[in-house]
């Protein structure tokens, strides 16, 4: 297997808050890959070094053998590194489809003259923006919605409309930062569905989740954070036994119970 | 239908004055315009436009002056310049709000105090005389009715440029930016490449203005380009709503009229003028657009606002 991301000894401080602790991490192209933690184990900080929001106090990361150390998120985002945010962070003014049309911005070209004038170029690569984008909202099931403001969507659909604007520019490599959170059980099933097809068009799949039946059920393998630092990582039946992340993490009766209410 | 009573002004109201006033009103409104583009579309709260208007029109003036060049080149010249000079705020547009208004205001109190003291360009406080009225190809445009068609011409191109621009890569683009500055980036957006293109799209057409402000006038002095100027652009798009183009337009003559219809009320016209101001902010930051289209809403619905969306209160009982 190739190696799709990289990171080595990555650290990110905030003042005197260690955030991310010297995280070694490698994310196979093709998996789906958990990262859990408690609240505050430096998950989003880590979603936000890869996309490039945040830079790395010190510390390497490669995509697909390049070093891409400190490059801003528009040039992460350019080479396929896409997310969506656990706080929803949605254009709510524009439509739906606006919103999916701009995750397609690094694929066009033109700018400020071409639309004044209105070129033949421009409006085909319009159509082609239009196209691909009601294609992504047809993937994740909002096809219909497409003319809405996105502020009218129920909530559930918010979720899956960022989903549509990440994977609308066909990334490599996607991060979702809890894109369970406040979906109910049959939602959340529909969810893994959804991040399973995504997969399986060869996004390999970065997956932060407080959801473990969602984890278990979607991911192959999966690393545990703590305290910024790697606590564990491996399969969903290797962690599941793992003594020191039911310590620190599930605690044993938390574990066993969310195991048993997925088995 | 609007184009239309712009057209038939001159043609019904023939007074020099009258006509004069509205060719500045028109100059004004594309300013506005690409202030709107600035603040309603991109969230840029830009109190620099007066600068931009200065250089675009003291480059028109010297130009023609000072170089004989014709009125085409000039006024080419004057966009050019004024969005060359907008490349200066690129280290700038890192900054937001508050920050980003303060340090535009800067950039005004500078080339207003370029303008006044370089003597041997603008002719300092005395400022620019006899400008020539504009040519077009073999045409010489005398008379405040056929600039004032000039004006209008440039005007409506602006209006549709900027139409056909939101709903683009580089509209979308600023929007994105305006909403969410993280979810652009994480986009794909550069946001200091477009914040700068949005300024150098603004700082372009206001050089325009500027070059037809120059030769409506054909007197400019250091004073027309104060940081008051960069504010009452500011209020053409306040007043008139922020995010729409028709109000920008809307509140550019109402800021360059009003005073004027004021005239009978002396000495207390800024007194009531003020006023005004304070009541159009009073109905919201959406303005006299977001008035009008309330309004329009309640008739074209035909009933009372108070049913549409009815009171917590008393959607109880």
């Amino acid at each position: 297997m190739t190696a799709l991301l990289m990171l080595d000894l990555l650290t990110r401080r905030f003042g005197g808050i260690t955030a991310v602790d010297a995280l070694s991490m490698r994310l196979e192209a093709g998996e789906i890959h958990g990262l859990i933690g408690p609240n505050g184990a430096g998950k989003t900080t880590t979603l936000d070094l890869i996309s490039g929001l945040t830079a790395p106090t010190s510390g390497r990361m490669w995509l697909l053998q390049t070093d891409v150390t400190g490059d801003p998120a528009h040039r992460l985002a350019a080479r396929g590194i896409r997310r969506t945010f656990q706080n929803l962070k949605l254009f709510t003014d524009l439509t739906v489809l606006q919103n999916v049309m701009i995750g397609l911005h690094a694929n066009g070209t033109t700018g400020v003259c071409e639309a004044i004038i209105s070129t033949p170029r421009q409006r085909r690569e319009e159509e082609m923006i239009t196209r691909e984008s009601m294609a992504a909202l047809a993937t994740v099931g909002l096809a219909d919605q497409a003319d809405r403001p996105a502020a009218a969507l129920a909530y559930g659909y918010r979720r899956l409309l960022e989903i549509a604007r990440a994977i609308v520019a066909r990334p490599i490599l996607l991060l979702l930062d809890e894109p369970a959170a406040g979906l109910n059980a049959s939602e959340a099933e529909t969810l893994v569905g959804l991040i399973r097809r995504i997969n399986a068009q060869g996004v390999t799949v970065l997956l932060v989740e407080h959801h473990m039946d969602v984890i278990m059920a979607a991911c192959s393998r999966i690393t545990v954070l703590n305290y910024g630092q790697k606590l564990a990582e491996g399969t969903p039946t290797e962690i599941r036994s793992d003594e020191t992340v039911i310590e620190a993490y599930l605690g044993r009766a938390g574990l066993e119970e969310r195991i048993s209410a997925y088995a | 239908m609007v184009l239309v009573l712009f057209i038939l002004v001159p043609i019904v109201y023939p007074q020099e004055y009258v006509v004069h006033v509205l060719g500045l009103a028109i100059i004004f409104a594309i300013a506005s315009l690409a202030l709107q583009l600035l603040l309603g579309f991109a969230g840029l709260l830009s109190i620099g436009q007066a600068a931009f208007l200065g250089i675009g029109a003291y480059t028109s003036a010297i130009l023609t002056t000072t170089y004989k060049l014709p009125f085409e080149l000039a006024f080419l010249a004057a966009g050019l310049s004024a969005g060359i000079a907008s490349l200066t705020l690129v280290p700038i547009t890192r900054l937001r709000g508050v920050y980003l208004a303060v340090a535009t205001l800067g950039f005004t109190i500078i080339i207003h105090l370029v303008l006044l003291n370089e003597e041997w360009l603008t002719g300092g406080p005395f400022g620019i005389l006899n400008i020539p009225w504009p040519s077009l190809g073999p045409w010489r445009l005398r008379g405040e009715t056929s600039i004032y068609y000039l004006c209008l011409a440039i005007l409506v191109a602006t209006f549709i440029a900027l139409r056909r621009l939101i709903p683009s890569r580089f509209g979308r683009a600023l929007q994105a930016i305006m909403l969410d500055e993280d979810a652009a980036r994480a986009s794909g957006i550069d946001l200091t490449y477009y914040k700068s293109q949005a300024f150098v799209v603004a700082a372009v057409i206001t050089g325009f203005a500027g070059s037809l402000f120059a030769h409506h006038s054909q007197y400019l002095n250091p004073n027309d380009f104060t940081f008051w100027k960069s504010i009452e652009i500011l209020l053409m798009v306040a007043v008139g709503g922020i995010g729409s183009f028709a109000g920008a337009v809307t509140g550019a003559f109402v800021v360059t009229l009003l005073p004027e219809f004021l005239r009978a009320a002396d000495e207390y016209r800024m007194v009531i003028f003020g006023a005004m101001l304070i009541v159009f902010m009073g109905l919201g930051h959406r303005g006299l657009a977001g008035l009008f289209s309330a309004v329009a809403v309640r008739v074209l619905q035909r009933r009372p606002l108070a049913e549409q969306a009815p009171a917590p209160g008393l959607s109880r009982q």
